[in-house]
């Protein structure tokens, strides 16, 4: 028996490091680390600035079994430069991406019982505020490669995204988190593009009020994303609640996964279209007006229930499609 | 010297037919006018062939929403532009490769927008969707040029030009600004001193801004040096990226190729032994991970 | 501005019985932290390396006591070991050298 695997189970998610975050979100000892901290292919960016590199810069990437899926695993470790995607970091997200893809080939060419071995699933905790500045024109295009390899993984390979962790994912990281098929956020995890003490950086405290943690988080947070869809689910933050959920979702059959997308078809666009309507014009203001007109009455009350009670009685976004608002 | 900086929708008539673009008119639907109007799409001609047009218009603000300014890209914005995308697929879906019209972005954009409501209703999704929409009108045989006139700038960059096939973009004498933050910022932020990131940036293109430092990370694929030569280079890229995209050779055009290239120009040194190891030790780990050709596959 | 690199060695009798651990990693770098990786070196059974990468420039001296430290208590043998440091103080260094020590005997055991 995984000792380790199993203490890791009843830990909060957001506590643990990324590595065990990879290690734990798969099947027990199924877990192999690709381009781990042995190879020691830190930033050459790093050290002439003063910043010491880390040996996986960052990212931990690796091969595993989550439930009966073959999965590729990629795990942002905040602890390091925030999570900030540079040029290793990011290439090797892509790479990540790709390999799962040639994963599904090789087992698609199998053509003995290939349902039976299951599909390639690509699962990503993001825990970053996107591009690190240190690496920032790499980090940058890193995202487009990221961007481009979902749109070729696109009906092959399903991917799964958790926001979980300290920081949340962020900065262009965002939109990557967003283009995933099904995302899975804690109550710890935030979501955004622009970050609040950038907004009120750049536009005044007025606009944004980043000392205020309850505003962020109602505006960011798990329940929030959860309201308008954002986010498929919202679980508790234990590694046990991510690594079930994320195990049942790779279980579906691809159409199940991919009918959960948000973005990534010109009906949805139009479908988005009319979130946005509802927010034209300053008539929202915080992001519980928008709570109210889904027909969450008692708001404080879901704000301070438990998840189980929370995602039981939330009234989401009625999306507008038919069999969404289960 | 010509500067088309906040003047993206003027820079149209100068990559394609003058006098040819019509604006709101996409795949043969016509869009609502009063709707995003910073977000310039329409078509026009190159050549005499017919192309879709996606433009930034810095001078005109959103009054649905005021922090859309400025050339900014907004949650509709970035929706419209990615309709249009999605209205040029449909347009063409029955055509062969060869006749699927390319798509022209003209980048001009300081960024997403900041605000608050954007950050509620979830701005990620907007420039997400246009990203989507141009990959997959990239891997449906669309060509996709982009054409930097101006400030293409991080998220607003990565929205609007970097899912393109083919970036062309003037050269920094025209003001041209590539970058995800200027140095000062970098420096503030990383609390990195700013006389030591100028001299690095000197011999490492990964952090400074500037056309030439995208070049050599291959983040820009062709460095244009005249106004002149906007239409012809477009047109050049169009029939290449026709060419390879004929072939099959979709690896060769769009992010992954721009990748590919920085490792040529020896700006991303780091990514070819990334993508070296990972590959060598993904075959090893291979058999053991999908199971063996004939043992099935156990979890 | 640069970091600095620090290299330190030790000999001493060679380790006896069979090690378990292919590698072993603890830690983060961040402020005040640091990462640790440890490797073994069956080549060379009585040799301990150390290779010390700090953003802290000028503190060879505390490094050099806080190793000795660490190898006058624990019998560290035949490996090579990786410090990524970000400014961590000694009482940090020394608890995430605790840490190491700890992983290497749990893994030796079984």
């Amino acid at each position: 028996m995984d000792d380790r695997w199993n203490l890791l189970q009843n830990q909060p998610f957001s506590r643990l490091n990324a590595r065990e975050r990879a290690y734990a979100i798969c099947n027990p000892e199924s877990f192999t680390e690709l381009l781990g901290p042995r190879l020691k292919l830190t930033s050459p960016h790093l050290p002439p600035m003063g910043q010491t590199p880390q040996f996986d810069d960052g990212v931990v990437v690796g091969l595993g079994t989550v439930g009966k899926a073959p999965a590729v695993v990629v795990s942002q470790e905040s602890k390091f430069l925030g999570g900030g995607v540079g040029e290793a970091h990011g290439t090797k997200m892509v790479m990540a991406i790709r390999l799962a893809l040639r994963g599904q080939e090789i087992l698609e060419s199998r053509s003995k019982s290939s349902e039976s071995r299951g599909r390639v699933a690509v699962v990503i905790s993001f825990d970053t505020g996107g591009v690190r500045l240190q690496e920032a024109n790499a980090g940058l295009l890193a995202h487009s490669e990221v961007m481009d390899a979902f749109q070729a993984a696109r009906g092959k390979v399903p991917i799964i995204g958790i926001v979980g962790g300290t920081v949340g994912c962020f900065g262009g990281m965002g939109f990557v988190a967003a283009s995933v098929d099904v995302l899975i956020m804690s109550d710890v995890g935030r979501l955004g593009l622009t970050g609040p003490g950038v907004i009120e950086e750049v536009v005044g405290t007025e606009e944004f009020d980043a000392a205020n943690r309850a505003l962020v988080w109602r505006t960011t947070g798990g329940r929030h994303r959860f309201i308008t869809r954002d986010a498929d689910f919202i679980v508790e933050d234990t590694m046990k609640a991510f690594r079930e959920k994320v195990a049942e979702v790779a279980s579906w059959p691809i159409e199940k996964i991919a009918s959960k997308r948000i973005i990534g078809t010109g009906e949805m666009v139009l479908e988005q279209m009319r979130l946005v309507d509802l927010a034209a014009n300053d008539r929202i203001q915080d992001s519980w007006d928008l709570w109210r007109q889904f027909g969450n009455e008692d708001i404080e009350y879901l704000w301070d229930s438990n998840v189980s009670e929370f995602e039981a009685n939330a009234r989401r976004w009625p999306r507008g499609r038919v069999g969404d608002n289960d | 010297m010509i500067n088309f900086v906040g003047r993206g929708r003027d820079a149209i008539d100068y990559i394609v037919d003058e006098g040819s673009f019509e604006e709101n008119l996409c795949g043969g639907e016509t869009l609502d006018p009063e709707w995003a109007e910073s977000a310039v799409v329409g078509s026009a001609t190159l050549s005499g062939e017919t192309v879709t047009v996606i433009a930034n218009d810095a001078g005109i603000a959103n009054p649905r929403f005021r922090m859309v300014y400025a050339g900014l890209m907004g949650l509709e914005e970035g929706f419209k532009m990615a309709h249009a995308v999605y209205l040029t697929i449909k347009a063409d879906k029955d055509k062969p490769l060869a006749e699927k019209r390319p798509i022209i972005l003209v980048v001009d954009t300081p960024g997403m927008s900041p605000g608050k409501v954007e950050e509620i209703i979830g701005i990620y999704k907007s420039t997400g969707a246009y990203q989507l929409a141009s990959a997959e009108a990239r891997r449906a045989g669309h060509p996709i040029v982009a054409m930097v006139v101006g400030r293409a700038i991080s998220g607003g960059f990565l929205c609007h030009g970097l899912q393109a096939d083919r970036i062309l973009a003037l050269s920094d004498e025209f003001g041209t600004m590539v970058h995800v933050m200027p140095l000062v910022g970098i420096a503030r932020v990383t609390k990195i001193n700013i006389m030591l990131l100028e001299e690095l940036s000197e011999g490492n293109p990964v952090f400074a801004s500037g056309v030439s430092h995208f070049y050599n990370l291959g983040g820009v694929d062709e460095i244009i040096e005249s106004v002149a030569d906007m239409r012809p280079r477009v047109k050049a890229q169009i029939d290449e990226i026709r060419r390879l995209k004929a072939a099959g050779e979709y690896d060769k055009v769009g992010p992954w190729s721009r990748l590919m290239s920085g490792i040529k120009r020896g700006g991303r040194k780091t990514s070819e032994k990334v993508i070296e190891l990972m590959e060598e030790e993904f075959n090893l780990a291979l058999s053991s991970w999908l199971g063996g050709e004939d043992d099935g596959f156990t979890p | 501005m640069a970091l600095e690199r620090l290299e330190f060695e030790y000999l001493g009798p060679a380790e006896k019985g069979k090690r378990d651990w292919e590698y072993i990693h603890i830690g983060h770098v961040m402020s005040g932290d640091l990462e640790i990786l440890a490797e073994p070196m069956p080549h060379e059974p009585g040799v301990t390396k150390f290779h010390v990468t700090t953003s802290a420039v000028g503190f060879g001296s505390v490094w050099q006591m806080v190793i000795d430290e660490f190898m006058a208590t624990h019998k560290v043998r035949a490996c090579e070991i990786w410090i990524n440091d970000d400014g961590a103080t000694p009482a940090v260094v020394k608890l995430r050298l605790a840490q190491l020590a700890k992983e290497m005997s749990r893994e030796k055991s079984g």
